[in-house]
């Protein structure tokens, strides 16, 4: 149950980026000028951008429930249902606290210290709760929990805020490790086989990074800020020229560092081990060549919904893959020979 | 029927028709304080950084606010005939000229680019691209488009961010753009009951019923404060 689940709020995860892609892409960010309501109401009139952007958000509530669920089922597991009771006044204390200063700030345009105060107490609680719980499944839905309610609590900055550059980045950023905790728990560590594990967490690292310059990159408007290709105008690096155009080809580039760090690391995995992780090592390079293409589909298009949006799928796709190879392996060394089952 | 009589019923048809439709007039008064338009940043690309620009976003005179678009949404009867002009959407200085403008169904929109540089005009109603097109330099041939559906056109260059253009397309025809003044007069209304939305890109909407008689002008007035959110 807890890996199907898990599974589910993976799978809507994915959902939920590429419907936060749409967001962006549409220009959707700020069609509700309130958070957590929209233009007061919990279902406004689904139109245009309202719609758009309503989507997402209660696509993230779903995400939200399924994650409150996962905790509750494995907190049970561990018989430790006084925790998960704990985990639920605190998420109530950071929710509370979260949609009072977002009414207040909406209202008067200050943040209330106090509300501050209390979310700050809130992952306090958290931070204890997961030092307390027992099982490796319950801290780690109790991050992913911690992690979704943080992430809500980003989406609502970005609409107080008026799309501030280093809270839409930062919304991006975490969306993707609650990816990968959800696919850590729905994959499970009960079956791990003996395979090289440093490239897997050096290129995941990479693909990870190489996510945060690309959301950089779009939510700075630095996305066509060269249009040639492969070069930019003109040369490779182009000198004496903004720092958006670097950051730019810096995105470009990094995406040739990520292409061989994936070879790398696939090879490295397939060659030791079989059946899903080897087909999970081979799909790597099949969606870092898709995204190479997608990114200049991107600029060739002019940044058009489908390519942009599908650039951002694919790269969720990718650092999935890689959260699922992390789980699903062992160092050779540290392999219990009654689970080590190395090919 | 002779000529001159046949002049003279037409005349008797015609002219209290025409003296029937009146005008919804105003003034879109901004009562909060004004903000600074802050410097838009448009150096990374070396032709539009040349000229230093601020934020057009919000432009306020005397109380007054500027670009509102003010558009009867409920209450007209008919679909206005479409101009026989073209509205004219060009690029300038990386910027788009004007900055909002009106049009009407069916009526022709052309984009022209006068800059030596790249823009891609990328239109949107609501959430949908109307259409994304490249204008390599100002020898690109103009883009021309005719516009199908009413509501805010807004109009992006991907490659330069801070690009925003608006067309209200209307339906009945009936709307103004407040200019410096922010007065506005909608022309040619049937006496009727009429809603009538104001639109600011930043600062969003606001209604008002208004009732136009025949032989008076409508006066109705908005006001802004700048606590507003919404828009484009």
């Amino acid at each position: 149950m807890i890996r199907r689940l898990s599974a589910a709020a993976a799978a809507l995860t994915v959902v939920l980026i590429v419907a936060g892609g749409v967001v962006t892409n549409t220009d959707s960010g700020l069609a509700c000028p309130d958070w957590p309501t929209c233009f007061g109401s919990a279902m406004p009139r689904m139109v245009g951008n309202v719609a758009v952007e309503h989507t997402h958000r209660l696509i993230a509530t779903a995400v939200g429930l399924c994650t409150v669920a996962l905790v509750v089922l494995t907190l049970r597991r561990a018989r430790q249902g006084g925790l998960a009771g704990a985990l639920a006044g605190f998420s109530a204390l950071i929710l509370g606290a979260s949609f009072w200063a977002g009414h207040v700030k909406h209202a008067t345009d200050q943040l209330p210290l106090a509300a501050v105060v209390l979310v700050a107490l809130g992952y306090a609680g958290f931070a204890w709760s997961i030092s307390r719980t027992h099982e490796t499944d319950g801290k780690l839905a109790a991050a992913a929990l911690m992690v979704v309610l943080f992430q809500g609590l980003l989406g609502g900055l970005t609409v107080l805020y008026r799309l501030p550059t280093l809270v839409l980045v930062m919304h991006l950023g975490t969306s993707m490790l609650f990816l990968c905790l959800a696919v850590v728990l729905a994959v499970g560590r009960g079956r791990v086989i003996a395979a090289p594990r440093g490239p897997l967490w050096l290129t995941a690292a990479a693909v990870y990074l190489q996510i945060l310059l690309g959301a950089t990159v779009r939510h700075t408007g630095a996305g066509l800020v060269c249009v040639d290709l492969p070069f930019c105008r003109g040369a490779l690096w182009p000198a004496g020229v903004h720092p958006m155009v670097h950051l730019h080809m810096a995105h470009r580039a990094f995406a040739f560092v990520v292409l061989g760090l994936v070879f790398w690391s696939s090879l490295r995995v397939a060659r030791s081990s079989g059946g899903l992780i080897r087909a999970l090592a081979f799909i790597a390079p099949a969606l870092v060549v898709i995204q190479i293409a997608l990114g200049i589909l991107t600029i060739v298009t002019f940044k058009e919904l489908v390519p942009v949006t599908a650039h951002l799928l694919v790269a969720a796709l990718l650092l999935a893959d890689y959260a699922a190879l992390l789980a699903m392996t062992r160092e050779p060394a540290s392999v219990p020979l009654a689970l080590g089952v190395s090919a | 029927m002779t000529c001159s009589r046949l002049i003279a019923v037409a005349a008797a048809l015609i002219i209290p028709a025409a003296a029937m439709a009146e005008t919804i007039e105003g003034e879109v008064d901004f009562t909060g304080k004004p903000p600074t338009p802050g410097k838009l940043h448009r150096e990374a690309d070396p032709f539009c950084a040349k000229k230093t620009m601020t934020d057009p976003a919000v432009l306020t005179k005397n109380g007054k606010l500027e670009n509102v678009w003010v558009h009867v949404t409920k209450g007209a009867k008919e679909a206005a005939k479409p101009p026989s002009d073209t509205v004219e959407m060009d690029q300038k200085d990386c910027m788009y000229e004007p900055r909002m403008t009106t049009a009407v169904v069916g009526q022709k929109i052309v984009a022209k680019n006068g800059d030596p540089v790249l823009h891609n005009v990328h239109t949107y109603l609501g959430s949908s691209t109307l259409f994304n097109k490249g204008m390599p330099n100002d020898k690109a041939a103009p883009i021309e488009y005719v516009a199908k559906e009413e509501g805010m056109m807004k109009w992006k260059c991907d490659v330069h961010p801070w690009m925003r253009g608006y067309i209200g397309v209307s339906k009945s025809g009936l709307q103004a753009m407040t200019k410096g003044d922010g007065a506005f007069k909608i022309d040619n209304v049937p006496p009727g009951k009429y809603t009538v939305e104001s639109w600011h890109e930043k600062y969003g909407t606001k209604t008002q019923e208004v009732t136009v008689e025949a032989g008076k002008p409508a006066k109705i007035n908005f006001k802004y404060d700048g606590t507003e959110k919404g828009g484009a």
